[in-house]
């Protein structure tokens, strides 16, 4: 069984993802990706992540499934021209790839080559209508295509979003266009998250809840004061504090387990992003209970 | 508006570098409003490249000439004794270089400004960009905020997940174009047109070479 | 003012040009009588030149130490500073002006070109005054004045105390070092006949004044101890020996009644009370005159008419007054009405009328002069002439009694009238044309100056002035006059659009102005309110299409200061950054030596292209002076001066020439502190060498 199965079965399903590397050694990757085999879903195959220039989604995604583990292929907008991704989508399709996470994709001028032309032809709703076109049989030009693709859409939404009223309208909008799960940007705030999900739920679509390793208090300083769309609460970043190290990193799986172990009867699954530390999932999971 | 920017004087000097009697022209319009190409500009650059000519030894003649607009035949037609000079350097912005460059095609023309976008003055040299000229207005849908041009990534369906605080992602400075826009709907009671999926925008009327032609 | 005395151009073409060239001006001048220019001469004391100041002063109010100390100073009254805090004390910085010249020589005689001869009949303010225009007009001018010493009646007339003998005679000799010849002890009819005057000189002008005293025919009106004002004025400034009964009493509510009951209390008088007719709020002297004779002990009684002197073996016992119930009648004709069974009685040992002066037209009876019915000289205004072809008058013995200064400005239009009579032998009337006086300060203009307090001037203590005949009133030292003229708002010298075909409409200089003084005018041009306007260039130095410049600042006259650097070191500062000079009446500021001055009104008018010019010129480095001091009108939200040379520096740096060449300064605040900066800048810009673009010109 696979992760739109999963999802559509209503099991509390886990993803979590890897970030292809920059150059064409990825032993390291994969050894990330061994670990997971089996434990998750599904894992998220980054685009370009951050607009750092790394491997191709589609090349890694293909090796995720050489190695029997089912990729979620992220798409952002910020390289590509609506040809580019059209036939990047139909070339994951006759891949066999079957999920699909739209994203608008970070700036240009946030990573390693800021003086690239970023594209943003299209965005993120639009390539979600994009990839429904694709599945029913045309491209955006209206033309009918040869064969056509099955991909399972996502997209992403930012719960804890200031301000938040712009943001889920946004998501509503996504939902319209065709979006059939979404992922969210980290949470931490419990009660927040519950509030959220009050209101998205009446649009019916399975949410995974993103979460995020905290490896130390400084890191949930540091969460606070530059990401966007994350806030870690004071409780949990003076739970994290009196521990250095190891054992900080025991603490922040333990808190990330405690968490899923809340969502579980509350959404359709989590998003685990361990970042650099995908060997330590299992532990997250072990503490989560599953 | 168009706004520049001024040139550095090194760039300048190493265009006009074989040249010893160049002519440099402001435009009386968008320049000299944007404080980038008039009279003033125009005589702090030419006395700029006559300082640093004398510092190396070498002689310079420069003319210094502002005519109204340099995007129309008749204000070019203007400038005197153009022949005398070897070359000629435009303060205007990329339409009033290239007519200086199509009316005298026998003398090099150089850029003397850096034209930067369509702008809105928002007090003493203060300038920001407002218009992307993508030849598809949208503003009736975005409650007079234009996404194209005042959202980083020219979003037209809501803000990406960069923002913070309101601010754009990449400039804290800036405030996000999608905010102001769900803010003015709002505001207007018309936040169903916030909800409306607006479709890829058709680049083919932005593209290049474009010619608007209002006479039939 | 000033009029260039070497050629052709005369006292009144000049003044006219001055006017017409640019009508608007400061309320001050357009107040004054005789339109002095007000505004330069403060401005020059601000800027402690402060021999030029009083030549200035000079051109107008030709009797610059005597109007510093007596003049009722209109200017005051209109001066735009009073919506702020208070108006610039102009009488005291003229005062100061003459007083710190002192010791400074007069004038070289003008050389008399005209060949023509004019004869001036009284020394009196009038007198003077015609003289001194028509002597620099190069005619030779001869005065025939009747008493010892010229000056009529501020000489005669006016107490010690107010206004010192000497500083007449130093206003008078100033007038005749232009080599005016005065012939003093001459009275008219009898050691000159009037008729042989009139043949002797091609032009002749009666200004004699008003130098007799009228009595009141009322009943013991001719009492032993009943004196009149100006013989008592006179015995009171030239006997040392004068002296008074215990009890006085004046009559009369005019100036030279206050100055008689002031006078009467300096001789000894214990008991000084001053009867008039007018009301309260109707005393025809000034204000200031009321509240220091009240100081002096002086009682005033308003509303009384005389109504006998009772005498007491053959002198002076009382002065029986009846309640004057009203002065003017609807006509608003001298027509008082009393109320005789209100009496009221003052015991006196002498009682001085005050109550009027007339003409002594002894020596011109029985001669072709023409006098009407009631003794007057038969005259048009507007000519000035009388009924002799070549013959004028003018002042108070035409226009009745008045000020000094009213008396000097018909002298002015005399002597316009006789310049152009012996020009052109024929007799026009006299148009002068009328400054414009610029309106009101504008609410937010007003709110948008810096605060700066007035300087009143001070007095010696009433109980020390009642003692002697001393001078009351202390002047100005150097910096109390210099700060208070640096208060000067040089009103009506502000932007204008030179350009209009260069204005982009970028509102530039809307924006940048703190005064709200630019606005957009109809045409989509920029205009400039100059109610508003404070001159301080910030919008000039800004304009995209240079197309605005400011009249006191404009670019043709600072580009002229700036040329006349070419090596060493340019220094650019406000209008009084350069310190107070070391001699008071010096010409003007000398700066140390290879130091070219270029003053600006503010530094806000510096410009990018100033800077650029003089590098360009050649000089070795520029200066640029903060601002002197922070109670300067001019707002400080931006340091636009800074800015500005940040951005001249670094395109000389570009260029290769050396940011370091051009340095922002602070004030130097001394004139040795001033030197010492420049010697440190010098040593610096020796390290640097030669001004590598000076270099280039040498070698060509």
């Amino acid at each position: 069984m696979g992760f739109r199965e999963d999802i559509q079965n209503g099991k509390f399903v886990v993803t979590a993802e890897v970030g292809p590397p920059k150059g064409t050694d990825i032993t390291e990757m994969v050894h990330h990706v061994k670990a997971l085999k089996g434990k998750v879903a599904a894992l998220n195959v980054t685009d370009n992540q951050s607009a750092v220039m790394r491997v191709s989604t589609l090349a890694i995604a293909k090796v995720l499934m050489d190695l029997d583990v089912e990729p979620i292929y992220q798409m952002t907008c910020r390289d590509r021209n609506r040809l580019g991704l059209q036939s990047d989508l139909l070339g994951a399709a006759v891949l066999g790839i079957k999920n699909v996470l739209a994203l608008t994709g970070d700036h240009t001028t946030l990573g390693d080559h800021k003086d690239a032309k970023p594209v943003f032809d299209i965005e993120s709703v639009q390539l979600l209508q994009v990839i429904n076109g694709l599945n029913e049989g045309h491209d955006m030009a209206g033309l009918e295509l040869q064969g056509t693709t099955d991909f399972f859409a996502g997209a992403i939404v930012t719960p804890e979003a200031n301000p938040f009223e712009p943001q889920f309208a946004k998501f509503e909008k996504k939902v319209k266009a065709g979006a059939k799960f979404f992922q969210t940007q980290a949470v931490y705030d419990m009660k927040k998250f519950h509030a959220f999900m009050d209101r998205a739920s009446e649009h019916n679509v399975p949410i995974l809840a993103g979460i995020l390793l905290l490896k130390s208090a400084g890191m949930a300083k540091y969460l606070n004061k530059f990401v966007a769309g994350i806030s870690v609460p004071d409780e949990l970043i003076d739970e994290l504090a009196p521990f250095k190290g190891a054992d900080a990193l025991q603490k922040g799986i333990e808190i990330a387990g405690r968490q899923i172990a809340e969502l579980r009867d509350v959404c359709a699954g989590v998003h685990i992003m361990a970042i650099g530390a995908e060997d330590k999932v299992p532990d997250i999971l072990a503490a989560a209970g599953l | 508006m168009i706004v520049a920017e001024p040139k550095s004087l090194e760039e300048i000097n190493q265009m006009i570098d074989g040249y010893d009697k160049v002519l440099m022209v402001g435009c009386g319009t968008c320049t000299t409003v944007s404080l980038s190409g008039g009279e003033r500009e125009v005589n702090l650059m030419a006395t700029a490249v006559r300082l640093s000519r004398k510092v190396e030894g070498r002689d310079i003649e420069i003319g210094q000439q502002t005519i109204i607009r340099q995007c129309d035949w008749e204000y070019i037609d203007e400038l005197k004794d153009v022949d005398d000079y070897q070359a000629i350097v435009s303060f205007a912005c990329g339409a009033g270089i290239q007519g200086l460059a199509r009316k005298f095609t026998d003398i090099p023309v150089f850029p003397g400004v850096n034209t930067s976008f369509i702008g809105f003055n928002e007090g003493y040299g203060l300038f920001s960009e407002q218009c992307k000229a993508c030849g598809e207005c949208i503003l009736d849908k975005t409650g007079g905020v234009c996404p194209v041009a005042r959202c980083a990534k020219g979003l037209l369906n809501g803000p990406c997940g960069g923002t913070n605080n309101g601010k754009c992602e990449i400039n804290k400075d800036q405030d996000c174009a999608w905010v102001l826009i769900y803010n003015q709907l709002e505001g207007q009671g018309k936040l169903d047109k916030f909800k409306e999926i607006l479709a890829p925008k058709d680049y083919s009327k932005a593209g290049n070479i474009r010619v608007l032609d209002l006479r039939t | 003012m000033k009029s260039d005395v070497s050629n052709s151009t005369s006292q009144s073409e000049a003044f006219e040009k001055w006017i017409i060239e640019n009508p608007v001006k400061p309320p001050c001048t357009s107040a004054c009588p005789v339109n002095a220019d007000i505004q330069s001469f403060v401005s020059l004391v601000a800027q402690g030149r402060f021999r030029e100041s009083l030549d200035v002063v000079r051109e107008r109010c030709t009797l610059p130490g005597s109007l510093g100390r007596i003049c009722h100073h209109p200017c005051e009254s209109e001066c735009r500073r009073n919506d702020i805090d208070g108006a610039v004390n102009v009488r005291a910085i003229k005062r100061f002006a003459a007083d710190v010249c002192v010791d400074e020589p007069h004038y070289a005689p003008v050389p008399k070109t005209r060949g023509k001869r004019v004869a001036i009949i009284g020394g009196g303010p009038a007198g003077l005054t015609a003289a001194y225009n028509l002597a620099k007009d190069g005619f030779d001018v001869t005065i025939f004045e009747k008493n010892d010493a010229c000056g009529g009646a501020i000489y005669v007339g006016v107490p010690k105390y107010r206004l010192p003998k000497d500083i007449i005679a130093w206003d008078v000799a100033a007038i005749a070092s232009l080599g005016v010849n005065i012939k003093t002890n001459t009275t008219v009819g009898k050691d000159i006949q009037f008729d042989d005057i009139v043949k002797d000189y091609d032009a002749v002008l009666v200004a004699i004044g008003l130098s007799v005293s009228r009595s009141i025919p009322i009943p013991g009106h001719d009492a032993a101890g009943v004196l009149l004002a100006l013989p008592f004025l006179k015995e009171a400034n030239f006997n040392d020996n004068a002296t008074i009964g215990k009890r006085v009493v004046v009559i009369g509510g005019g100036n030279v009644a206050f100055d008689v009951a002031r006078s009467a209390r300096r001789l000894g008088a214990e008991e000084v009370n001053l009867c008039c007719l007018e009301s309260e709020g109707e005393i025809p002297a000034f204000s200031w005159e009321l509240e220091e004779a009240a100081e002096e002990g002086i009682k005033i009684n308003p509303s009384w008419g005389p109504k006998e002197i009772t005498v007491k073996d053959g002198k002076v016992a009382s002065a029986v007054f009846k309640r004057c119930t009203r002065v003017f009648d609807e006509n608003r004709m001298f027509n008082p009405t009393y109320d005789e069974s209100k009496l009221f009685e003052l015991e006196a040992d002498n009682v001085i009328m005050a109550i009027g002066q007339g003409a002594d037209m002894t020596g011109f009876t029985g001669t072709s002069l023409e006098v009407d019915g009631r003794g007057r000289i038969t005259w048009d205004p507007a000519t000035l002439k009388t009924n002799l072809p070549n013959v004028f008058a003018c002042g108070e013995v035409v226009t009745g009694p008045g000020s000094a200064v009213a008396a000097m400005k018909n002298a002015h239009h005399a002597a316009t009238a006789i310049e152009r009579f012996l020009t052109t032998g024929t007799v026009e009337p006299v148009v002068i044309p009328e400054p414009i006086p610029i309106g009101k300060l504008p609410d937010f203009t007003v709110e948008a100056i810096t605060r700066k307090e007035k300087n009143a001037i001070k007095m010696l203590a009433p109980e020390e002035r009642i003692k002697s005949f001393a001078e009351v009133e202390i002047g100005f030292d150097v910096e109390t006059a210099m700060y208070e003229a640096q208060r000067c708002m040089n009103c009506s010298r502000g932007a204008v659009m030179a350009n209009p075909e260069s204005c982009a409409a970028c509102l530039t200089c809307v924006r940048v102005c703190p005064f709200g003084a630019p606005y957009m005018a109809e045409a989509r041009v920029a205009n400039f309110s100059w109610e508003s306007c404070q001159s301080c260039g910030i919008c000039a130095a800004e304009c995209p299409g240079n197309a605005i410049q400011v009249t006191f600042n404009d670019d043709t006259k600072i580009n002229e200061a700036i040329d006349a650097g070419t090596s060493g070191i340019t220094v650019f500062g406000c209008q009084y950054a350069v310190p107070t000079v070391k001699n008071p009446a010096s010409k003007a500021t000398p700066a140390p030596p290879g130091v070219n001055m270029v003053r600006l009104m503010c530094t806000s008018r510096l410009d990018v292209q100033h800077l650029l010019r003089a590098i360009e010129n050649g000089v070795d480095g520029i200066a640029v002076l903060a601002c002197p001091d922070d109670t300067c009108r001019y707002r400080k939200d931006t340091n636009w001066a800074e800015v500005r040379t940040e951005r001249a520096r670094k395109i000389i740096d570009a260029a290769g020439i050396g940011a370091e060449r051009i340095a922002f300064m602070g004030s130097p605040g001394s004139p040795e502190a001033f030197s010492e900066m420049m010697g440190e800048f010098k040593a610096k810009l020796n390290e640097l060498g030669t001004n590598p673009v000076s270099k280039v010109l040498v070698g060509r």
